[in-house]
């Protein structure tokens, strides 16, 4: 077992992993950029080295400091966290180089399921269902047409090398086609300076579940069950739940073995996530795989009671998962509300709920500064019930608890979301936002009255 | 006047058996006096500086001369650092073995290389950025520093 751990991150997540070090026995360096000066992670952690300017650039994505720091402190390993270098095969890469443990998979499966096309390839040779869609890349216009009467309108066009939304485009019939191509084409090389094309049949109302993985490099793998995250707003989760209403057990089933069997064909080890979309006829189809912690495992976590950053350094320490998948079983439901500051200040007082049920993950601290530079979600806040409704009392009780003092934040929204009649019913899409979100905000200026309106 | 000068002229203004001492003095007027039960300061009043005026103008003492010190103490807020623009290993002299770039007392231009920066084996040169006297080295010679980090003082 590692004796001592360098952490490349920061906020909540670094404190999450720190905890479980401490936990575990494991010694802690953490780095810092100079607008985390004062923060959790840098109490907790047994070092802290500050690294560089506030500019993610220059601190947290500075590769050749990151390890430098990692081998004058004899760190066994590094653990990236999400974001920032944790799914960056070249920083892998150099950590193996310099015989530094980097917690995750190898460089190479990283670099594999980062091409979004290369890895659709990779699913498609292994029988797990992709959204139909091009083969190849697709190089010209007349390609294009030919394909989407093949796979059907309506059709998205989407960047290989793309990610955040962009270098998308929608086309719903022939003539919007030609113009989609063009443009989402443009978009990707101004974006990212490629743009090569691939076609997907556009799925409409579109459920986004995914699902949990652990492997280790001894050919074990294990499904943990899914995560429901329809609920975003401009791709960005607002809010996840398990089990997910969308499936029935055999879906469940069905969809954790096509995990395993993706997971196992990327060479995968560590913590990973299959997404899928699945549609109103249930049908179920592999968009990406994320070869990293996620932001939502705490979800997973309640459900299974697997805690993920202690296998993820285990499976890294050349150990053997001690889970088996029969003897695994799904607890209860639970739930993850992200907070989010709606702008940068001084958090003058927090009050975290607690209670039987309840989770907090935060960095947050009373005067703690909350700057501009970094993501904006300073807490989440996880709920488990023996039943969804519970959990949904429970998360609704949790966050009336909730009181953050000196900036605003989304709590409020979230709270009255959570009495919205789609998402009691729990089979809502990834149009939720869309289509209710202006209403919820109605509701926030001018209150809601007893019929629910 | 700064509040630290004004804090040591009172000490010793208490320590002395002067009673009374008014005191004008670049731009600032004090007067200190000795009442029955001890030191009562008056409020400090800027005065503009009258062009010309330096030193002392005016030191008026009921019954004992108090000498005063003419010449400023040189103060801590002439000392300025100079801090690690990035991570690394920090190194006094350009190779084990040769003399270090710059030792306490010495003058540094600007431009003057102070020290080496070794961030994964390559070499960074430490530059100062104004002209000065070096007053501490405050970095180990090989040990790791932070970002920020001071790595010597100067005046």
């Amino acid at each position: 077992m590692f004796k001592r751990i360098l952490i490349a991150n920061r906020g909540e997540i670094a404190v999450r992993i720190i905890r479980c070090c401490r936990e575990m026995g494991i010694e802690t360096v953490v780095v810092y950029s100079t607008a985390d000066e004062k923060s959790l992670p840098i109490m907790f952690a047994n070092e802290a080295v500050c690294i560089g300017p506030a500019k993610a650039a220059e601190s947290y994505l500075n590769q050749d400091a990151l390890i430098q720091i990692a081998l004058q402190y004899e760190c066994g390993a590094i653990h990236p966290g999400y974001g920032f270098l944790s799914e960056n095969a070249a920083f892998a890469r150099k950590c193996e180089e310099n015989n530094l443990v980097f917690i995750g998979p190898k460089p190479e499966v990283i670099e594999k399921m980062g091409d979004k096309q290369s890895a659709r390839k990779l699913m498609m040779e292994n029988d797990v269902p992709v959204v139909p869609g091009s083969e190849d890349l697709i190089r010209t216009e007349e390609e294009a047409e030919e394909l989407a009467e093949k796979i059907g309108y309506p059709v998205l066009l989407k960047a290989s090398a793309g990610g955040g939304g962009k270098g998308m485009r929608r086309a719903y019939s022939k003539e919007e086609l030609k113009k989609a191509f063009r443009t989402a084409k443009a978009e990707a090389l101004a974006a990212f300076g490629n743009d090569d094309m691939y076609m997907e049949k556009l799925i409409v109302n579109p459920h986004h579940i995914e699902m949990q993985i652990l492997a280790d490099d001894f050919g074990n793998v294990i499904f943990l069950g899914e995560r429901d995250c329809s609920i975003q707003r401009n791709n960005q989760k607002l809010l996840e739940e398990s089990p997910s209403k969308i499936l029935d057990d055999d879906m469940r089933e069905e969809m954790g073995a096509v995990a395993v069997r993706a997971a196992r064909a990327a060479g995968y080890s560590s913590a990973g996530t299959i997404e899928f979309v699945v549609d109103d006829q249930k049908h179920f189809y592999f968009i990406e795989m994320n070869t990293r912690i996620q932001v939502e495992h705490p979800v997973t976590e309640m459900i299974t009671g697997v805690d993920l950053i202690k296998e993820q350094i285990r499976v890294a320490a050349k150990m053997k998962l001690n889970l088996e998948q029969e003897s695994l079983t799904f607890d209860g439901h639970a739930i993850e509300c992200r907070i989010n500051a709606q702008s940068p200040g001084v958090v003058k007082s927090i009050h975290f709920p607690a209670g039987f049920g309840v989770r907090i993950e935060s960095h947050l601290f009373d005067g703690y500064e909350v700057s501009p530079f970094y993501d904006s979600m300073i807490a989440k806040i996880i709920v488990k019930g023996a039943t969804r409704m519970e959990a949904i009392r429970r998360l609704r009780r949790a966050l009336e608890e909730l009181i953050i003092d000196g900036v605003k934040t989304n709590a409020e929204f979230m709270h009255l979301l959570t009495y919205h009649p789609e998402f009691i019913k729990g089979t809502y899409h990834t149009g939720f936002w869309d289509s209710y979100h202006e209403q919820i905000n109605t509701w926030l200026e001018e209150g809601m009255n007893s019929n629910g309106h | 006047m700064e509040l630290k000068e004004i804090y040591g002229l009172w000490d010793r203004f208490e320590s002395s058996s002067a009673t009374k001492l008014e005191l004008d003095y670049q731009g600032t007027h004090l007067k200190l006096e000795k009442g029955n039960d001890g030191v009562v300061m008056q409020p400090v009043v800027s005065t503009p500086v009258a062009a010309g005026a330096n030193g002392c103008e005016a030191l008026s003492v009921k019954e004992n001369t108090v000498a005063t010190d003419q010449k400023r103490d040189v103060s801590e807020a002439e000392i300025k650092e100079l801090k690690a623009p990035l991570v690394g290993i920090f190194y006094r002299a350009a190779a084990p073995g040769e003399k270090p770039y710059v030792e306490a007392g010495q003058k540094i231009a600007k431009g003057d290389i102070i020290g080496i920066i070794e961030a994964m084996k390559v070499m960074n040169e430490i530059t100062a950025k104004e002209d000065g006297i070096v007053e501490e080295i405050l970095a180990e010679d090989a040990a790791l520093v932070e970002y920020n980090q001071t790595l010597l003082t100067f005046r």
